[in-house]
């Protein structure tokens, strides 16, 4: 079984976030061995020139993935989760608009904005429907454009979080957000979406995260997928998963996709870090632990 | 024990009292300030004093493309020379909006309006070939990475800083590079990258330039790229970001005219 060369216990497809560009007739660069597709044209230069196509799930290579989504539930559905990852409505706006072009309009013509995600949304929650539909267990949906790193927690708020909530209420299954770079200025609203999860990168420490997002959602993360997944050792990436869970960090994970090449005995260390770490029980404890991560995180 | 006693108190207090949590919060990254530790900046102390070139600044640093062009039209109108309304308006607006971006009190949507107003400006300070330039630098993203917005960035914030900026595109190959490198003798060649995979690129790259006798330097920056990674040929620098950029250009210039 290939799950048992990491030990993870959930399987996740699709690996890139072209599969709706794709589909909604972007231009691709097919990329490498080790380097995931990405696009390359985008399909549309306004939102009145687009539509997301009724035959959505025909198109692409989306087929291919829900057919794999049934493998992996048929013969593994009941030892692991089956992880479906769609990309967030921003991302897909950038992809199919340019990011360059929506991000300008934030200033020259907001309503090009809305107008275009509520389109890119529409795609978003259908392909996250079909997922569920085919025997995944979960959704996450993934939104790196919308990072922190290109927008304000202003633009955040107007322009993405509407959407945001909107996919969040229609996924009828566990569903998460990740959001890549630095997330601190979105975290308030971030709270707020309706995601049970948030996965977010290094940019932002688990102290500061936990302190703003409160028990209103799950953290997710964050250790280093370059620094320590890719390049650290087995070692560190122990010390960092016990840092990480002691802070407050809920569902222990890389900060963002792991590198083709990052070495199976870091990925094992992370599974065995979590599976090693007692949860503390009861409030005091909790404090306690907590307390115990601020000490070390101070000691460091 | 000691520790499980502070950390035990650390972490009572951290529900109720926000203040001691942020002095724990600073003493834990003393070393590394983040960004919004900066002190606040307006963008009114960041402009030139005299009209109209603050006028004229403040337009592109608003994105405002029809009053950049509209301003730069009356001051030229007026008599001013093209040259000087570009240098103390026009690049100064573009400057302030970089300090603010910078300072995560802009962000990308801003820079992209500024550069913008600061191209449609240019346009009508007629001809503009005595702008002293410190030197001329190529930019670009690694073989195989499309991330364009980044690199217009920082060629947005380095052009503002009196440098004459190539812009080679996105996923430049190094015979390119090396090519661009001998048709404009540039003072450095700038390069990102976002995608790990796509960094080795730049060992290439720098390898090629090496290879073929060039002394410029592949000043690197991006996601992917960290000290560790630059250090791998001497000829490869590393920039965090657009403003320790040009810190490092203007040292490699200052160095040169020795």
């Amino acid at each position: 079984m290939p799950w048992e060369l990491t030990g993870l216990p959930t399987a996740t497809v699709p690996f890139c976030l072209s599969l709706e560009a794709e589909a909604l007739g972007c231009q691709l660069d097919w990329g490498t061995v080790n380097r995931t597709p990405s696009v390359k044209k985008r399909a549309a230069s306004t939102p009145n020139e687009f539509d997301v196509p009724l035959n959505l799930l025909e198109r692409g290579r989306i087929m291919t993935v829900l057919k794999a989504i049934e493998i992996l539930a048929e013969h593994l559905g009941e030892e692991i989760v089956i992880n479906a990852k769609v990309t967030g409505p921003f991302t897909i706006a950038g992809h199919v608009f340019g990011v360059g072009n929506l991000l300008s309009w934030i200033k020259t013509n907001p309503e090009f904005v809305h107008d275009a995600m509520s389109r890119t949304v529409e795609a978003t929650k259908e392909l996250a429907k079909a997922f569920l539909e085919h025997g995944a267990d979960i959704v996450s949906v993934s939104d790196p454009t919308s990072s922190g790193d290109l927008l304000s927690g202003d633009y955040y708020e107007e322009f993405v979080f509407p959407h945001h909530k909107d996919v969040a209420a229609s996924i009828k299954a566990p569903t998460t957000l990740h959001i890549c770079g630095y997330t601190k200025e979105l975290l308030p609203h971030i709270r707020h979406t309706g995601f049970d999860g948030f996965s977010f990168e290094e940019k932002v420490d688990v102290l500061t995260a936990k302190k703003i997002l409160g028990d209103d959602i799950s953290l997710i993360g964050n250790i280093s997928p370059v620094a320590t997944m890719l390049q650290g050792t087995a070692e560190k990436v122990t010390a960092e998963a016990f840092q990480c869970m002691r802070n407050g960090i809920d569902l222990l994970s890389s900060g963002c996709t792991l590198s083709p090449l990052t070495p199976v005995e870091n990925i094992r260390a992370l599974v065995r870090a979590a599976e090693q770490y007692r949860v503390p029980e009861g409030p005091e404890e909790q404090l306690l632990e907590f307390g115990r991560g601020l000490a070390a995180g101070r000691a460091l | 024990m000691r520790a499980f006693t502070l950390g035990y108190e650390a972490g009572k207090r951290f529900l109720d009292d926000h203040e001691i949590f942020e002095l724990i919060k600073k003493g834990q990254t003393e070393e590394t300030p983040s960004p919004e530790e900066k002190p606040r900046l307006t963008l009114e102390s960041l402009l030139p004093v005299d009209e109209p070139f603050r006028a004229i600044a403040q337009s592109v640093a608003g994105g405002d493309v029809e009053a950049a062009v509209d301003l730069v039209k009356m001051a030229v109108d007026d008599g001013r020379d093209g040259l000087i309304v570009a240098t103390d308006g026009l690049l100064k607006g573009m400057d302030a909006i970089s300090v603010l971006y910078d300072h995560k009190q802009a962000y990308v949507p801003e820079i992209l309006l500024a550069a913008q107003a600061l191209n449609a400006g240019l346009m009508e300070c007629g001809d503009l070939n005595a702008l002293e330039s410190k030197g001329t630098v190529l930019i670009h993203t690694a073989d195989g990475d499309l991330h364009d917005i980044g690199k217009k960035i920082v060629a947005a914030i380095v052009a503002a800083n009196g440098y004459r900026v190539i812009d080679l595109g996105t996923s430049v190959d190094s015979a390119r590079v090396l090519e661009a490198v001998r048709e404009n003798s540039p003072v450095a060649v700038l390069g990102s990258s976002l995608m790990t995979s796509t960094r080795s690129a730049f060992l290439e790259t720098a390898d090629l330039l090496a290879r073929e006798g060039i002394e410029v330097p592949l000043i690197i920056g991006g996601g992917a790229i960290d000290h560790a990674f630059a250090g791998q040929r001497e000829n490869m620098r590393y920039a965090r970001d657009p403003g320790e950029l040009v810190g490092v250009l203007d040292a490699i210039v200052r160095e040169r005219g020795k």
